[in-house]
């Protein structure tokens, strides 16, 4: 009896099981349903790679807008939001531990409650009409004469959507990026300063950086994987998908678009595959960047 | 002498830096809880002040008592979802991170690095998959459908397998030599010692949980089941214009995670610290 307690499965089956059910079945079935026409109600009915073809060659939408939007969120959201997540867990890491934890747990804060609690700050803040706090304010110190229609015009909503996500970026990867700074063996510093280092920078590159690799490699996945999944926060913001004139449109709301909106199963399959493709592509850059081989 | 200057010099330009990021972050969220005591026409009338010039808990007595969207109702929904996945995740995590940390067998680290791979696929890309599969399973409007899927989660298996992997072998050997099996060594020493891991992930089980807003918007059509997220963005468009009471909900929404996060707050360093430091 015993022995056979001891079996590993019994320890992993549970889980994996659940794995398999809830993870794996469904990317399976989604790269299956891209490659057919799939309304929910009647049996998909294979088409090949003609969702495929329309998406790389006659959704507009997609090519002039999603597309563009996804990557220039991406581009700027990752790489700002990892440099800033790790600059100020090393920040942090230089204060004592009583004032460092309040400090931490304030920066964390917007991961905690963002979601789409917070959206409701932004939505009034920025809004379009006179009681929109920013509005009002320009009004009063005459530097505007007409209200600006933040959330609605294109040319700021996505700024706008960059700002809030900059702000709400000091999620995991920072928490990690900490912990990380502060496992750090402080003679190594030490050392370093009798062999002749001398500024603060030197100390970065040369010993905090190297010294914590697994957790600027685990930073660095959270910070793409989670930029590229970025989804309700044009919508939320400007209050409609699509968002208005396309300006805020990402990939996830493409496919909600495509999938919950229209019911178009197998094409909102096809755009999901394309992201994961997306999405691994950069993992890879980035761990080359980062000098890694696994 | 050097080292002790620039150390001074480093401590002070933190401070400054740390209260001013600080301030701005914290603003926004601030703002909030205050605009949620103002009477409406304080809220609309577009003061930035912090302290509401006519304290009020009208708003409050709305959200808590309105009929068609209580926020009371979707805090219980929400407490009852998040609390049993987390329940439930803690248990089939724990084991499974037995398993790849602990155990010993053919194939461990290949199949947990292949696990850990599978953190990158999209949420979004299960979406539509995971519909047909609440409806082959006719959970759609149920509570299964808020607690079960998510369980498959990989994060807090990580978390917890890497925290593992730092327990001294010999603890476990001589647990082994006094004759217990794995269960009994599961139970009563690696769910001790891994303590402030097993917190740190079911506060990030919860938080994911609780703040999920796509997946209960797809799976749910009334309110039976409905959770805060949804229901947040329901009242948005409801109340429009009423920020006192889009605000007074929002703090409501952000009570529950800022107490755990607060009661936690001491085993997260501890807990986070073993992530990723071996592999």
């Amino acid at each position: 009896m015993t022995r056979r307690m001891n079996h590993p499965a019994w320890f992993f089956g549970p889980y994996v099981l659940l794995f398999l059910t809830f993870i794996v079945i469904p990317v399976i079935l989604a790269i299956v349903l891209s490659f057919t026409y799939f309304n929910t109600i009647e049996t998909p009915e294979p088409v090949g790679l003609r969702n495929y073809v329309e998406l790389l060659t006659r959704d507009e939408v997609f090519m002039q807008y999603v597309l563009p939007n996804t990557i220039r969120f991406a581009f700027i959201v990752g790489p700002v939001g990892y440099m800033m997540s790790f600059l100020l867990a090393w920040i942090l890491a230089q204060v004592p531990h009583k004032v460092r934890t309040i400090f931490a747990i304030i920066l964390y804060s917007p991961s905690m409650t963002a979601g789409i609690a917070m959206f409701v700050v932004w939505r009034v803040l920025f809004s379009g009409d006179q009681s929109g706090y920013l509005n009002s304010l320009l009004l009063n110190w005459g530097f505007i004469q007409e209200p600006i229609q933040f959330l609605t015009s294109p040319q700021y909503l996505m700024n706008i959507m960059i700002v809030v996500s900059l702000w709400a970026s000091m999620g995991v990867g920072f928490l990690a990026m900490l912990a990380g700074i502060l496992n750090i063996d402080q003679t190594l510093y030490e050392a370093a300063y009798i062999d002749g280092m001398r500024n603060r920078w030197q100390e970065i590159f040369y010993i905090t950086i190297p010294s914590m690799k697994p957790q600027m490699l685990f930073g660095a996945v959270m910070a793409v994987v989670g930029t590229f999944q970025v989804g309700a926060i044009g919508v939320q913001l400007s209050g409609a998908n699509p968002t208005p004139q396309y300006a805020g449109q990402l990939m996830v709301n493409h496919i909600e678009d495509y999938g919950f909106i229209r019911y178009l199963m197998g094409y909102a399959s096809a755009v999901s595959v394309v992201l994961l493709l997306m999405i691994y592509g950069i993992s890879k850059v980035t761990f080359n960047l980062l000098g890694e081989k696994n | 002498m050097a080292l002790k200057k620039i150390e001074q010099r480093k401590k002070r330009w933190s401070f400054i830096i740390l209260f001013v990021i600080s301030f701005l972050w914290l603003l926004p969220i601030v703002w909030v809880i205050s605009t949620s005591f103002k009477s409406e026409a304080e809220a609309v009338s577009g003061g930035l002040n912090l302290i509401p010039r006519d304290f009020t808990l009208a708003s409050y007595r709305y959200i808590f008592t309105d009929d068609q969207h209580n926020v009371l109702h979707y805090v219980f929904n929400s407490m009852r979802a998040a609390g049993l996945h987390t329940g439930l995740y803690l248990v089939v995590a724990s084991l499974a991170a037995y398993a790849y940390g602990i155990l010993k067998f053919r194939g461990r680290d290949k199949l947990f690095w292949a696990l850990v791979a599978t953190m990158m696929i999209p949420v979004v890309m299960n979406l539509v998959p995971l519909y047909s599969l609440m409806i082959t399973f006719q959970w759609l409007n149920s509570l299964q459908a808020l607690v079960v899927p998510g369980l498959g989660g990989v994060f807090g298996i990580f978390l917890l397998r890497q925290f593992n992997l730092g327990i001294p072998r010999d603890i476990i050997e001589s647990a082994q030599i006094d004759g217990a099996n794995h269960f009994q060594i599961y139970l009563r020493l690696i769910l001790p010692l891994t303590k402030p891991a097993l917190v740190v992930v079911a506060l990030f089980a919860f938080m994911a949980n609780w703040n999920e807003y796509l997946w209960p918007l797809v799976v749910l059509s009334d309110d039976t089941h409905r959770t805060l997220p949804v229901g947040l963005a329901l009242m948005q468009g409801n109340y429009n214009i009423y920020y006192s009471r889009l605000m007074a909900a929002t703090t409501v929404s952000m009570i529950p995670v800022m107490a755990l996060f607060m009661f936690a707050q001491r085993y997260f360093i501890k807990g986070i610290t073993m992530t990723g430091s071996k592999g």
